[in-house]
């Protein structure tokens, strides 16, 4: 054991010895092969040709392993640590933020910053952390339905709507079961859609667990009506959202739903949905979330990571990652403070037929509850929805 | 001389990784709960493990491995009669190299209620999989596990007893006689041990319960993943909870099973 620690010390340590100054060190999720390509070729060559700066991915399972690894930094008062730029999740942020792992409010250093909307909710707070500068937004997602337009002529537009059609059409719609990140989205959406916008907004800022559990019978009250015209009468909820998309695909569901608006596009060009797919949003509103790039206490190369998070933050990045090809990623850019130039360059990005526009998607965004709601929301459901 | 050293080292290393990895984790999971409990403990961990989660996967688990056991030592009864045994046992042997997670998932799409047995037959909205009886788990467990206790059974199997059950023929007994007075009573420990292995296994197993399953009463197995995932810290520590459960229920069952044996000798 003491051998293994001291193998694993010397290469951090040999490893941190050989970085240069211009060299930024990465630390990503590295499970996807369309963003890691897009890292590794664009992003690389332009921070190369332009502010010549080598970067260096480093691929990772889960930023919990990097973020533990800074704490274990902390105690000990390494000061040149092995990552400059961390992608990070709201839960892993706010671990950083409590322990003092985040280095400054670089974000309103930035020159691009001024391009984004820093007062907007879904981009001030992290699940619910506020993450006052320490952290730089990278891109979002959002919550989004999606069916076939050739089943389904005019989509629901309230939640109101949505009931009503799932009652007329028993057993095609329905929800996976929590944890799976997307089923629990949509009820915690749904719950958003019960309370209004100002009611939710007042409820995810305060953060307050009591008062959570006071609103949430409304919400159990409209699953368990919805239930016994859901699949399978609501006796059985797929446990992922795969099984969803799968179902629809087999025209056993006619609607499914995914986080990322630009799902549905991908899988029409699979193969895998119908052609005539389409994506909806509620004007009661859809969940949205924004991940994050930050800059640890001992990044050994803190400036080239302050000109690498910048780069990401600029409108060539962000519209090249918005480009399905590349990722399909959604662009952090609040569009009434780009100049008509820039404005033309994400809109002339090519999304395809089943995803929405940006404006539409805008106008529905609503912010995340705090991260420790999820699971007492998760609980509580499997106690009145399953076990009841 | 080096031949047999070689073979005892052999040994020694297989019976180091059997033993250090179940125990292993039974000692991480311990410390964890230890280590956590000193400074976070609380009783609400509790409230996170279900009676009849625990009883349904003691009772699957029990089911599918009597099944299997009994319908694989049935088979492999059959099998030393008869003449083609390797071409027999052969087409058995695929399904023993297909992953739990590939047989699981090809159990749902023969079985799903859009699947290609309801599409074929019109099954009128019976499904046997997702249920809340477990009866696409058993089903899967069965089709698995049978070849692997034939696997077993027939490797292990003494001439000897072939002498016994040429006698008892000629004396006129009956297939079912012959294999419950003799092959079963000849064959006991092998297919206690076998029974062992199989159980600890479906017990434990996460990814066949998790395609299969309902969302409740749930393996927990299942629930164990889920609750280590979660940023909640009770719930944390209920997942190591139901791991040491697991354990501490493969255990009783084995030591019931020998205490068994046992007796009846």
């Amino acid at each position: 054991m003491r051998l293994l620690i001291i193998t694993l010390l010397s290469f951090l340590l040999s490893t941190s010895l050989f970085a240069q100054s211009a060299t930024v060190r990465f630390a990503a999720w590295g499970g996807n092969e369309n963003i890691n390509n897009w890292i590794d070729t664009f992003v690389a060559d332009e921070l190369k040709k332009q502010y010549d700066i080598d970067l260096i991915r480093v691929p990772i399972n889960d930023a919990q392993d990097t973020v533990q690894k800074l704490i274990r930094d902390k105690r000990r008062g390494r000061e040149n640590g092995s990552v400059d730029l961390l992608w990070v999740n709201g839960e892993n942020f706010k671990v950083m933020k409590d322990n003092g792992l985040t280095w400054k409010p670089f974000l309103y250093e930035l020159e691009n910053s001024k391009l984004v909307n820093l007062d907007d909710p879904t981009i001030a707070n992290d699940f619910g952390t506020l993450h006052d500068g320490h952290e730089m937004p990278w891109g979002a997602a959002q919550m989004v339905f999606i069916y076939d337009a050739a089943k389904i002529k005019t989509p629901p537009k309230t939640l109101s709507e949505l009931v009503r059609w799932i009652k007329e059409n028993p057993g095609k719609f329905t929800y996976s079961a929590p944890p799976d990140f997307t089923g629990s989205a949509f009820i915690r959406q749904t719950l958003m859609n019960i309370l209004g916008r100002e009611s939710y907004n007042n409820l995810a800022r305060t953060g307050d667990e009591d008062k959570l559990r006071a609103e949430l019978p409304k919400l159990w009250t409209l699953l368990e009506d919805i239930a016994p015209f859901l699949y399978r009468e609501g006796e059985f909820y797929p446990e992922t959202v795969s099984k969803l998309h799968q179902q629809f695909s087999d025209g056993t569901l006619w609607m499914t739903m995914d986080y990322y608006p630009s799902t549905a596009q991908r899988m029409i060009d699979k193969g895998i949905f119908p052609k005539t797919t389409k994506t909806f949003v509620l004007d009661d509103g859809a969940l949205a979330n924004t991940h994050y790039v930050t800059i640890p206490f001992n990044a050994p190369s803190k400036e080239s990571a302050v000109t690498a998070a910048n780069f990401l933050l600029g409108i060539t990045a962000q519209a090249s990652k918005l480009n399905p090809d590349n990722w399909g990623d959604f662009s952090v850019l609040d569009l009434e403070r780009l100049s008509e130039q820039d404005k033309e360059v994400l809109n002339s990005v090519d999304l395809g037929d089943a995803t929405l526009d940006l404006e539409i998607l805008n106008k529905a965004k609503a912010q995340e509850l705090p991260a420790a709601f999820i699971p007492v929301i998760e609980t509580e459901w499997k106690k009145q929805i399953i076990q009841n | 001389m080096e031949k047999t050293n070689n073979s005892k080292l052999i040994i020694a290393l297989l019976i180091l990784l059997i033993c250090v990895s179940p125990f292993g984790l039974f000692l991480y999971a311990f410390s964890k709960v230890v280590a956590q409990s000193i400074s976070t403990f609380s009783l609400s961990s509790f409230d996170y493990i279900s009676v009849s989660d625990l009883s349904f996967s003691i009772i699957i688990s029990l089911i599918s491995t009597a099944l299997a056991v009994l319908i694989g030592s049935l088979i492999s009864f059959h099998l030393i009669n008869s003449d083609k045994q390797k071409f027999k046992y052969g087409i058995l042997n695929i399904v023993l190299v297909v992953p739990h997670l590939g047989f699981a998932y090809i159990i749902y799409l023969f079985f799903s209620d859009s699947g290609f047995l309801a599409r074929l037959f019109n099954l009128g909205g019976i499904t046997l999989i997702n249920d809340q009886l477990g009866i696409g788990i058993i089903l899967n467990y069965i089709l698995k596990e049978v070849p692997f206790v034939i696997l077993y059974l027939m490797a292990t199997h003494k001439k000897e007893i072939s002498g016994y059950i040429f006698a008892a023929k000629d004396l006129g007994a009956g297939f079912l006689e012959i294999f419950q007075k003799i092959y079963i009573p000849l064959n006991s420990v092998q297919v206690m041990s076998i029974f062992i292995v199989i159980f600890a296994f479906v017990l434990g197993n996460y990814e066949v319960p998790f395609l299969l399953g309902a969302n409740s009463p749930q393996f927990l197995s299942v629930s164990a993943l889920s609750d280590f995932q979660s940023i909640d810290l009770d719930q944390n520590i209920a997942s190591y909870l139901k791991v040491i459960i697991i354990f501490m229920v493969s255990i009783l069952i084995s030591f019931a099973l020998r205490l068994y044996m046992r007796r009846a000798k």
